[in-house]
């Protein structure tokens, strides 16, 4: 299990990523989120949306409602064009820090083949 | 049990999140969708519909944090989505809302808010007014361009006490020129020297005050010329600067520039061209003037041009703006020792050359403390006794507020239930009740304005200061006043609105009661409260007690039924026998004689040091005046030894001297009739000794005296007259003076009141100590006033119960006096040892002073207890009057 600082840490290269694949849902993300770290991080419901509104804000994702039968409407969420910017420049960052921590630890990277 | 209803938890669920504000509908649709989808995923995974919502529940998150999560994105989306002005608008509801709940609450309960404003206004008043006078007083010179580079000259004599301080204002007439050319970090220096002179024009005379000036006054004291160059207007004798007001009342509204004034002065007449017009000086600035003669007029400023030990001139100067005032302090000292010590009477005494000293121009107002000051000073120990005054007053109100407050927390307890039962979190509730707080204190800032502008009349007598409420306008002071309001709110309100909004609605609902901490603290904030008001009391007394002895002392010379006239025209010296016969003509007078100085103020002072038997070189500070013949006698002073002036005694003009008792111990006499002393070249030997008399107040310890007999020198005429109709005598001294002295105003007064005008700043004082011991103790009456109302309305159950059961009004009054009476006896035992303390240490400065003891300290207390007493028992006898049935059946 990730520590909560980890989960916070990654939550949003998380979502920037899953969102990459195409538009989803709150509940969608969270269940792929699961699957895909097979349990170890843990995301709370309660927080998770929260986060979205805020990338929302930012302008990383835009959203829009969709109307289910027999019950409240559902709200997808998408990649724009800044998000998709965002992911990149995160992606490099957990690539130079794995990168860094791997070269600390013995790995079989060396520091020269960073591109920061 | 009721079975679980998934569709009743959700609406449940939806409700409570619903009480966030920061949670919209949107977004609690999407977490309801989110929660159908778990279910969905959970049931089908074989759980029951009610484990299945529970574990969503779990997943979800505690309530809190959930909301503290979604209250974090808040603003940041309302930013996005450009709502914010939406969210501005609801939030001004609410305020709206909260008014409306203020003024709805304050309109229920008019006692309460009636004493709540009443006493904020009050102590906000005080405040604003106290506030007003101490801007005033630091105002003082610093209006001026360049205020922080002004500086004047003082000397110090070593050694020379005069009235016991050896400070001296007075410096001489070269100092300006010698700062100019030999201290570094000078940039101009000017001088003046007191005048008082009449002015004539046109037949009409005016006896005004006003100053000798160098030229160069007006390039160090910027002050504005409405016509005249700045340097030029006082260059060269025989030129006047009139100020406005003093130019409309000798030429109307002709433009007076170039027009001439005669000046009569001392001996001296000059005829004067008026050179300038200068705004009139403000009233905050530490001299004042109607005129400037200029400097080179003055024939004895010629004289002393190049007298180093001639000192009657104060000198001022303006620094280089990056001069150091040390360096300049050091510079100008050795300036004046280098001057001082050529001088052959230094030589011999090279301990007690002067020592030139600077003070910053803007320092004189409070912190000057020398002889020979050019004008009456303020003071700064009663400046910020003032501003201490202003804030405990203050502070009394806002502790009326918060008892109040919390008081009514049992009143008001429901409805906080409820609020909170309804949702609203403790920072509302919080939000709320300082949001009251800055309702009343703005209600009552407002009322205090409109109290402190009708009562700015009063104030100003009461401090001598001619305040104005448009003063308080300017921003500076605006803001301040803001701020101040803000902090009375704050301070009063957060108490009760942390306390009011922490109530438990369980208890409250259910009926418990307040706990007895709070009222232990309401109990202390009273004994704080009285406690302040009886340090007042005390003051009050102790000043006026002081007051009353000086004013009615034996000092030892009979002052009733005399009168003094003042001599203005020097001129008369030689007509005073004449003047004097013709006094005693009228009827109702039984003794005329004359002096050079009033008999209650004799301030001329001279060294002796060739007395008889003075083998060590001792030097005596003797005070001195000249008297006319049947002065003692007019006096009622009493002769111990020798024997008084007497005109078949030729010899006693000039030669013969009256020294005192004080005198005589300190020569160190057996006798002192027929002994010689040399006195700055009056009289040789003493013909009497007079019994000690105080000659000046009594702050200070009697000190030698010696009396000449000069008839000539005569600036006081003293009238003892027997007749009971004042008016009618001084009417009849006035006519002669008017065939002697037609040009100069009758100017007279009765020596009681002038010796009763030196005490005036401790009458003052007294008056100030008064005026606010009583707000003190009005607002914390009031206070007292509804704290007693609440708790008897808190008590009228179990009164009416007792009453029933057969317990007397009587018992039932003493009983709910009590309780409060031990509060201001607690109050009494801590503020007696503080004031007795305080007002110790304020009458030291008087060498002849009253006792702090149970004549003070009864009254105070008593006066206290009665009052707080009499508030107390209107409402106890009004809880004890209720008829116990009426109270039951309303249960």
């Amino acid at each position: 299990m990730f520590s909560r600082s980890l989960v916070a840490a990654t939550i949003k290269p998380l979502m920037l990523a899953i969102l990459s694949d195409g538009e989803a849902y709150g509940y969608q993300i969270i269940q792929r989120v699961q699957r895909i770290s097979r349990g170890q991080i843990d995301l709370t419901t309660g927080t998770l949306y929260p986060h979205l509104h805020r990338m929302e804000a930012d302008g990383l994702v835009d959203s829009s409602w969709k109307e289910v039968p027999d019950a409240p409407r559902r709200k997808y969420y998408n990649l724009t064009a800044a998000g998709r910017k965002a992911l990149a420049a995160e992606k490099q960052q957990w690539l130079d820090a794995n990168a860094i921590l791997t070269t600390l630890w013995g790995g079989s990277h060396s520091m020269e083949g960073l591109g920061a | 049990m009721r079975p679980f209803n998934f569709e009743v938890a959700l609406a449940t669920w939806r409700h409570v999140m619903k009480n966030e504000r920061a949670m919209t509908p949107e977004d609690l649709d999407e977490l309801e969708q989110h929660v159908r989808d778990q279910m969905a995923w959970l049931m089908a995974e074989g759980l029951s519909e009610e484990d299945a919502f529970r574990k969503t529940m779990r997943e979800m998150g505690d309530q809190g944090s959930v909301q503290a999560a979604y209250r974090d994105v808040f603003w940041h989306k309302m930013r996005h989505r450009q709502t914010t002005m939406d969210e501005m608008r609801w939030r001004w509801a609410l305020v709206q809302h909260h008014m409306r709940l203020t003024l709805r609450n304050l309109a229920r309960s008019k006692v309460y808010s009636g004493v709540t404003i009443a006493g904020l206004a009050i102590g906000l008043a005080a405040f604003m007014l106290i506030g007003l006078y101490i801007r005033h007083e630091l105002s003082y010179d610093r209006f001026f361009d360049n205020a922080d580079l002004l500086y004047r000259v003082i000397k110090q004599d070593p050694g020379s006490f005069f009235m016991g301080n050896d400070h001296f204002a007075y410096t001489s007439v070269p100092l300006p020129d010698a700062l100019e050319a030999e201290v570094p970090g000078v940039e101009q220096a000017t001088q003046i020297s007191q005048l008082s002179g009449l002015l004539q024009v046109g037949g009409e005379s005016f006896l005004e005050d006003g100053l000798n000036a160098r030229s160069s006054f007006f390039e160090v004291f910027s002050l504005e010329l409405i016509s005249g160059e700045a340097s030029s207007v006082l260059a060269g004798p025989n030129k006047i600067v009139l100020t406005e007001s003093m130019a409309r009342r000798l030429f109307g509204d002709d433009d007076p520039t170039g027009r001439r004034v005669a000046f009569s002065w001392n001996e001296n007449k000059s005829d004067l061209e008026v050179t300038g017009v200068v705004v009139d000086p403000p009233s905050n600035m530490h001299f004042s003037f109607n005129y400037l003669v200029s400097m080179e007029t003055d024939p004895w400023w010629l004289d002393g041009l190049d007298e180093w030990d001639n000192n009657d001139r104060y000198t001022y100067f303006r620094a280089e703006a990056n001069a150091d005032p040390a360096a300049l302090a050091a510079s100008i000292e050795a300036l004046g020792s280098s001057k001082l010590s050529q001088l052959s009477w230094y030589q011999e005494n090279p301990e007690r050359v002067s020592r030139y000293m600077i003070q910053p121009v803007t320092s004189i107002h409070l912190h000057s403390n020398v002889n020979f000051e050019i004008q009456a000073t303020g003071s700064f120990r009663t400046t910020v006794t003032l501003g201490l005054i202003a804030v405990f007053i203050l502070l009394i109100a806002c502790v009326n507020y918060m008892n109040l407050a919390t008081a009514r927390s049992a009143t008001r307890a429901r409805e906080i239930g409820i609020r909170q039962v309804s949702g609203a979190r403790q920072g509302q509730l919080i939000q709320q009740f300082l949001g009251e707080s800055f309702v009343l204190t703005g209600i009552a800032a407002s009322a205090a304005v409109f109290l402190g502008w009708a009562l700015l009349p009063v104030f100003n007598g009461l401090v001598g200061r001619d305040l104005s409420l448009h003063q308080a306008l300017e921003p500076v002071t605006m803001l301040l006043l803001l701020a101040s309001v803000a902090v009375v709110a704050l301070v009063s309100g957060s108490y009760p609105a942390f306390l009011l909004s922490r109530l438990q609605p369980a208890h409250v609902l259910g009926g418990h009661r307040q706990q007895r901490s709070r009222s232990r603290l309401r109990s202390s904030l009273v004994v704080a409260q009285y406690a302040i008001g009886i340090v007042l009391i005390i003051g009050t007394l102790v000043v006026e007690r002081q007051v009353g002895f000086m004013a009615t002392a034996d000092t030892g010379l009979a002052r009733d039924r005399v009168l003094s006239v003042t001599v203005q025209d020097e001129a008369l010296e030689d007509q005073i026998d004449t003047i004097l016969d013709e006094m005693r003509g009228i009827p109702e007078v039984s003794l005329v004689s004359a002096s050079y100085t009033l008999p209650t103020n004799i301030r001329p002072q001279s060294s002796v040091i060739r007395y008889e038997g003075n083998e060590d070189e001792h030097r005596i500070y003797a005070y001195n005046t000249a008297v006319n013949y049947d002065w003692l006698e007019l006096l009622d002073l009493e002769i111990v030894e020798g024997r008084s002036y007497s005109r078949d005694q030729p010899g006693d003009e000039w030669s013969g001297l009256i020294v005192n008792e004080r005198f005589k111990e300190e020569a160190g006499w057996d006798v002192a009739v027929g002994k010689t002393l040399e006195y700055g070249g009056r009289g040789d030997h003493v013909v009497g000794v007079v019994k000690d008399f105080h000659f000046h107040s009594l702050r200070r310890e009697i000190e030698p005296l010696v009396l000449y007999l000069a008839p000539k020198y005569a600036s006081y005429i003293l009238i003892r007259f027997n007749s009971d109709d004042v008016p009618a005598t001084v009417s009849r001294v006035n006519d002669v003076m008017d065939v002697f002295s037609p040009d100069y105003p009758f100017e007279y007064i009765f020596l009681d009141d002038a010796y009763n005008n030196m005490y005036r700043s401790e009458v003052r004082f007294g008056r100030i100590f008064r005026g606010f011991a009583i707000l003190a103790i009005l607002i914390a009456c009031l206070g007292l006033f509804a704290l007693s109302a609440f708790m008897a309305d808190q008590r009228r159950n179990e009164i009416g119960v007792r009453k029933a059961l057969g317990a007397n009004a009587f018992d039932i009054v003493r009983e709910m006096s009590v309780d409060f009476l031990r509060l201001i006896v607690i109050a009494l035992i801590v503020a007696v040892p503080v004031g007795w303390m305080l007002m110790n240490q304020w009458l030291e400065d008087y060498a002849y002073r009253v006792d702090v003891d149970w004549r003070v300290i009864l009254p105070a207390a008593v006066l206290t207890l009665l009052v707080a007493w009499s508030t107390i028992t209107w409402q106890a006898v009004k809880a004890a009057r209720t008829n116990p049935a009426d109270v039951l059946r309303q249960n």
